[in-house]
């Protein structure tokens, strides 16, 4: 899941429609990972916006040497924190963020187990999980991302999963 | 259980975010949000560039005119001020680099003695009050200068300093700061030459013409020139030895006696002898003392580089300027090949046209 490089060389340039373009490829991708870590639908369009107009306005600084994506999700990491340590208050709410998943397409074992999980997970782990399940980063990116080693990443990617596997049981 | 399937793991996530898709409008509201910042960054940078100016104009004519730096006054004061205090670094530096007077007190010996007596000719009383206060010497210096241009005691400027800063009291006595700079420059400009362009120079007078003022000294490769108040301390001839404490004049590139006096080898541990050479090596010379007695004389390393070291060779009579030394035995310093028994050849007598390029040149 990559955008072509012309496209963005064409965005640093200034050009709208290439800027579009990445809207459109990305949109999705800022916003869904903006809401897995902070667990609202609004607030993360509020970041999902902050993300793109950072994006835009800092593209020329972007080094076309180097893949877009991680320099993405450094931004969504950003600005989600911002957002989360702005209002702290809303994580401790779980509930919202199990409300919104579709019954029709989890079960409510899950769904509870879940909900169990993520009230109890911390922020930073929950930051590496997204990175890594949801936003397919290598254990490399995460550990540039993150300014950690990559041994690092791995213990604490491995101490995510077992409070994930504590709690939710796909087998049941 | 998950059996340690992270697959599943993302096939969870995944169902847990899909269900939030992002709306295209927001594209425009980004795009918006961007326009907005442009467009203030333009006015803000469009009031940098008229505004500011303008403001720091103002400011900076507000703080030329009125005094608003409390004691330092107004902002050419707190130029001025910072000036006279570079040059008062500046006399500091000349002291400390001083190669006679290494210690702060032969330092201060000096400044008492040459500077604030002969140069600005204060009185034994101002300069014991200036003693007395045991400030720094480059203060000193800078104190004699304003006492000069003020014609105020030195302790009652030192009184005024304590309270106010050198502008402040500069102005207090009608003196302008340009001209305390000025005189501060001179002096710095003087010594320093003196400092770094210091000679001494110790060899046997080649030549001497008191018409010209001029001293040619053997083996020293510029000529010296008297000065109006160059002190003798014995009268020049030829073939004597002297010491010359001589200082460059970087405005004409010339090169002054202060002090010249005659000088004794023997009793600054140098033997003077005429030899004939019988033998040489590169830096060893055997010579004869007597019929039955022989011996050996080194010679100094500038010597050999010296091109005139060829005339030291056997069968010429040289005149050596040696000291012992202890373990290597007689070092030769200088050398001058004794005059050869005349020879009957007609000298042609010299045109007044020669004579006058000979001594002025």
């Amino acid at each position: 899941m990559n955008i072509d490089k012309e496209i963005i060389a064409k965005a640093k340039e200034g050009e709208r429609k290439a800027m579009g373009e990445i809207y459109v490829f990305y949109k999705d991708y800022v916003l869904r990972s903006a809401y897995f870590i902070l667990g609202k639908h609004d607030e993360a369009e509020d970041v999902m916006e902050n993300v793109f107009f950072k994006v835009f306005t800092k593209i020329h600084t972007f080094n076309m040497e180097k893949d877009f994506k991680p320099w993405l999700s450094r931004i969504i990491l950003n600005e989600s924190r911002n957002l989360y340590h702005r209002r702290k208050a809303i994580y401790d709410n779980a509930d919202l963020l199990m409300d919104q998943i579709s019954e029709k397409e989890s079960s409510p074992e899950l769904r509870l187990d879940l909900k169990k999980h993520l009230s109890q997970m911390d922020y930073e782990s929950k930051e590496l999980i997204m990175m890594r399940f949801y936003q397919d980063l290598t254990l490399e990116e995460i550990a540039r991302i993150k300014r950690i080693t990559i041994n690092n990443v791995k213990v604490r990617i491995h101490r995510a999963l077992k409070k994930l596997k504590e709690f939710v049981k796909i087998d049941a | 259980m998950m059996h340690n399937e992270p697959n599943e793991i993302k096939t969870i996530i995944n169902d847990l975010v899909s269900q939030v898709s992002a709306k295209e409008d927001h594209f425009h509201h980004i795009m918006q949000r961007i326009d907005l910042n442009q467009s203030s960054h333009k006015k803000v940078n469009g009031l940098l560039r008229f505004v500011l100016p303008g403001i720091l104009s103002i400011i900076l004519m507000v703080t030329m005119v009125f005094p608003v730096f409390g004691n330092e006054s107004t902002l050419v004061d707190v130029y001025q001020n910072f000036r006279i205090q570079q040059h008062v670094n500046a006399i500091k530096h000349i002291e400390v680099s001083h190669p006679k007077y290494p210690t702060q007190q032969e330092l201060k010996q000096y400044i008492i003695h040459t500077v604030l007596e002969k140069e600005f000719q204060l009185t034994p009383l101002q300069i014991q009050q200036i003693v007395s206060r045991n400030i720094d010497p480059s203060e000193m210096i800078g104190l004699a200068i304003m006492s000069k241009l003020s014609r105020q005691d030195p302790d009652f400027l030192l009184e005024q300093r304590k309270k106010l800063n050198w502008i402040r009291v500069v102005r207090r006595h009608g003196i302008s700061p340009g001209s305390l700079i000025q005189e501060m420059r001179r002096f710095v400009q003087t010594h320093k030459n003196q400092v770094l362009q210091n000679l001494f120079i110790r060899g046997i007078v080649e030549a001497y013409s008191p018409e010209t003022g001029t001293l040619l000294i053997e083996g020293v490769p510029f000529k010296i020139f008297l000065l109006p108040d160059t002190s003798f301390n014995s009268p020049i001839n030829v073939g004597m030895d002297i010491e010359i404490e001589a200082v460059f004049l970087p405005e004409t590139q010339k090169v002054g006696a202060l002090v010249i006096r005659s000088f004794d080898p023997v009793k600054a541990g140098f033997i003077t002898f005429s030899a004939l050479v019988i033998h040489r090596d590169r830096h060893i010379v055997k010579y004869r003392v007597s019929e039955q007695q022989e011996e050996t004389l080194i010679l100094a390393p500038h010597i050999l580089r010296s091109p005139a070291n060829f005339l030291i060779r056997p069968g010429k009579n040289i005149r050596f300027v040696a000291f012992n030394d202890s373990e290597k035995g007689l070092i030769a310093i200088r050398f001058m090949p004794e005059a050869e028994l005349p020879v009957n050849i007609p000298v042609p007598p010299m045109t007044q046209k020669q004579s006058r390029k000979g001594l002025t040149d």
